[in-house]
């Protein structure tokens, strides 16, 4: 353990000492704990009666305003999604929804409690205020909830449902009504009893399926049951019926791992999904914050490691902008977002060249949901061997980077500070950058008379050079992305050295940058190492004199 | 079913004296930021007993906590929803309270040095050097690969070094 490690283990104990944490769990978080417990109940506040369904109800009095349906752009049309939901298995075939509803669970409570105390009221007093002092023992009377349809997790439909709607009744929602040729699969947990029958009647038209309308599984413990069942219009086609049936089959009596549900992301639709060494991940369009305040739409990629999920979320993109994020699941990088109804196209640029991203619709049972922010542009995906630029075609013109990525001249791309040096990179007109020392020490500054170069991908560092003063020696190293260097030097002199710089610049993706200070007289003794420690190439010496570097007692500039 | 409403909230309470400490310590750490702190812990405690399955796993309860509160700390989605709701629920009493906490991160570089990392590089160092853990165990809770703590460690270590260095200078 070196001294920096030593002095944070210090810090960190030290800081963590500070801290009082009371064992007291205050009754909220409780609360909230037992409402996230989807199998047991509801901890209702004292004297007050939790409606089943409440959730529901709350999203929906959020979203009570006027629906404008606005077309999007892209594809419409969804190939087929192998996923799992709440570690439900699910395969949507190409061309039919399917609704993430899991998130619906961590608000919806599985029963009410009514408590009655006896109390001693007090008049309202000078301060308009009035109190209850409770006296003898509260009585408290607990009822599971009527879920007939227990809480919903996916929904697999050959139509789109309107995103807060079930195709089965929910405490006080009916369900949604059923096209002629609709045919959907509704999978629910159930955290207080099934019943076949009642289950039935509360899916209308699981009386035109023809063959299995309903089953059963459970998770690995057998704690928590969950039913499928199948449902469909008068006229649905027997392909789609059979879609539906062989989805009940592959259901039946299986055993699951499940997962927490989300509890700030909202339902979605399931618009992509794929599976890695690492993580498998999906791509949903829905509600990316839920709350009694409003809901707010936009792309959540959610993924799966370990049995864990997690979510990282876009708003919708306006004008000409794009919004990305990008993904590395173990076998490729997933890069994704949304873009504005001014984008005409986008593409990922690698090593490997450039890949046009697959334009997805905004489904349409998204639209209305919200006042303002139409959803006019789409949703974007593209599937690479390793992270690339994202780059927006827009009004069919030249490829172009997202304005915030690419650097005018003029611009400071990163800039960075040690004991002796203070400096920046400075986009030049000729579309690459130079080294500004801002300041050292000695109040000097001074900027490289040429363009630093990225890195060349073959030596380690491909580029020595700086900005070399009367006091200070400002010294930039390039490498690859993630290189650092070991320093010695056997004298008191200073050296800061900075490793981890990266320019987020056209070309320099995948080049990392060292810059090293040193004080004019002294010498430092280089190891260029990757971030597992391995030596990246030969060690080297630096020796700083006024206006010179020597590299390995060779003057490289002056 | 699993067991009354009562039992519930006694296990409940017991997994929060046994480990809200901790996770506020730890919460603490990675945001420097006393509230803030406990608001993560909260809802990452609230996250991990989400599943009576969980509750019942005692042994795997720290790493789920620890996992969670990274995980919360590190979405920008969360940040922005806590400090919403932060200010809507406690409004001028929780700036009254802000205001009457001494500002310890000004009074040591390293730690103030600390609140300009990236959360992540932040997570990595505190999950390193303050929970020893292992790359290994520290890849986990991050989700990302041991190559990755590396490199995080390794450009957060670079950073504080320059940092403390400037502060000595001066």
């Amino acid at each position: 353990m070196n001294d920096l490690e030593r002095d944070l283990k210090e810090l960190f104990e030290s800081k963590a000492r500070d801290v009082d944490a009371g064992p007291a769990a205050p009754v909220a978080v409780l609360r909230r704990g037992r409402r996230r417990q989807a199998a047991t109940v509801l901890g209702g506040a004292v004297g007050g009666l939790a409606v089943v369904a409440v959730g529901v109800a709350i999203v929906l009095a959020a979203i009570d305003g006027p629906r404008t349906d606005v077309p999007g752009g892209g594809q419409r049309d969804l190939p087929e999604r192998r996923t799992s939901i709440g570690g439900v298995p699910v395969t949507a075939p190409a061309g039919w929804t399917l609704v993430n509803d899991w998130p619906l669970a961590t608000i919806l409570s599985t029963s009410s409690k009514t408590c009655t105390f006896t109390g001693t009221g007090v008049p309202v007093g000078d301060a308009g205020t009035a109190e209850a002092t409770p006296a003898g023992d509260e009585t408290c009377v607990e009822t599971p909830a009527e879920l007939p349809a227990g809480v919903p997790v996916l929904q697999l439909a050959n139509f789109q449902i309107p995103l807060l709607e079930t195709v089965c009744g929910l405490g006080d929602q009916p369900p949604t009504t059923l096209p002629s040729d609709g045919v959907a699969v509704y999978v629910a947990i159930f955290p207080n009893a099934l019943t076949m029958r009642a289950f039935e009647d509360a899916c209308p038209g699981s009386v035109n399926t023809t063959g299995t309308t309903a089953t059963t599984f459970a998770d690995r413990d057998v704690e928590m049951l969950y039913g499928a069942i199948a449902v469909a219009g008068p006229t649905a086609r027997a392909e789609d019926l059979a879609v539906a049936e062989a989805y009940l089959e592959q259901l039946g009596g299986i055993r699951i791992t499940d997962t927490v549900p989300s509890s700030t992301q909202g339902p979605g639709y399931v618009l992509a999904a794929g599976d890695g060494a690492e993580s498998s991940w999906r791509l949903e369009a829905g509600i990316i914050a839920l709350s009694t305040d409003g809901v707010e739409l936009g792309v959540p990629l959610v993924t799966i490691t370990s049995g864990a999920e997690g979510y990282e979320t876009l708003p919708p993109a306006a004008g000409g902008n794009v919004a990305d994020d990008a993904h590395d699941y173990g076998d490729g990088v997933i890069t994704w977002g949304t873009a504005g109804p001014l984008v005409q196209g986008v593409e990922v640029v690698t090593a490997d060249g450039a890949t046009t991203a697959t334009r997805l619709a905004w489904p349409t049972g998204l639209f209305g949901i919200t006042e303002g922010s139409p959803l006019d542009g789409f949703i974007w995906l593209a599937n690479t061997t390793t992270p690339g630029e994202v780059r927006a075609i827009v009004s069919g013109g030249e490829p172009t980077s997202p304005a915030d990525d690419t650097p005018m001249p003029g611009d400071v791309v990163t800039s960075g500070a040690d004991g002796l040096s203070s400096w920046a990179f400075l986009w030049t007109e000729a579309g690459c950058p130079v080294l500004e020392v801002v300041t050292t020490r000695d109040d000097a500054t001074g900027r490289t008379e040429s363009c630093v170069p990225a890195w060349d991908g073959d030596l380690v560092p491909s580029y020595i050079g700086g900005v070399y003063g009367a006091e200070v020696a400002t010294i930039v190293l390039v490498g690859p992305e993630g290189m650092y260097v070991d320093t010695t030097r056997d004298h008191p002199g200073l050296v800061a050295s900075q490793c981890g710089v990266t320019l987020n610049a056209p070309g320099w993706q995948g080049s990392g940058i060292c810059v090293v200070s040193l004080e004019v007289g002294q010498s430092v003794r280089l190891v260029p190492r990757d971030i597992d420690g391995a030596a990246l190439g030969d060690a080297f010496e630096l020796r700083a004199a006024d206006g010179s570097l020597f590299v390995s007692g060779e003057a490289v500039a002056s | 079913m699993e067991g009354s409403a009562v039992e519930i909230g006694s296990v409940m309470a017991e997994l929060y004296e046994r480990h809200a400490p901790s996770a506020i310590r730890l919460a603490y750490l990675l945001t420097g930021d006393r509230h803030g702190a406990e608001d993560l812990a909260h809802d990452a405690f609230v996250r991990c007993v989400g599943r009576f399955s969980h509750l019942r796993a005692h042994e795997a309860f720290d790493a789920y906590l620890r996992r969670a509160i990274v995980n919360l700390h590190t979405s920008a989605l969360r940040r922005r929803r806590v400090e919403r709701a932060w200010l809507a629920r406690e409004g001028a009493a929780a700036a009254r309270r802000s205001a009457s906490m001494p500002d310890v991160g000004a009074t040591h570089d390293l730690w103030r040095a600390l609140g300009t990392l990236p959360a992540r590089q932040r997570a990595a160092l505190v999950l390193r050097y303050y929970e020893d853990l292992t790359e290994l165990d520290t890849a986990k809770a991050l989700g990302c690969s041991v190559a990755a703590v590396k490199s995080l460690v390794a450009r957060g270590s670079d950073t504080l070094r320059a940092a403390v260095t400037e502060g000595e200078l001066r």
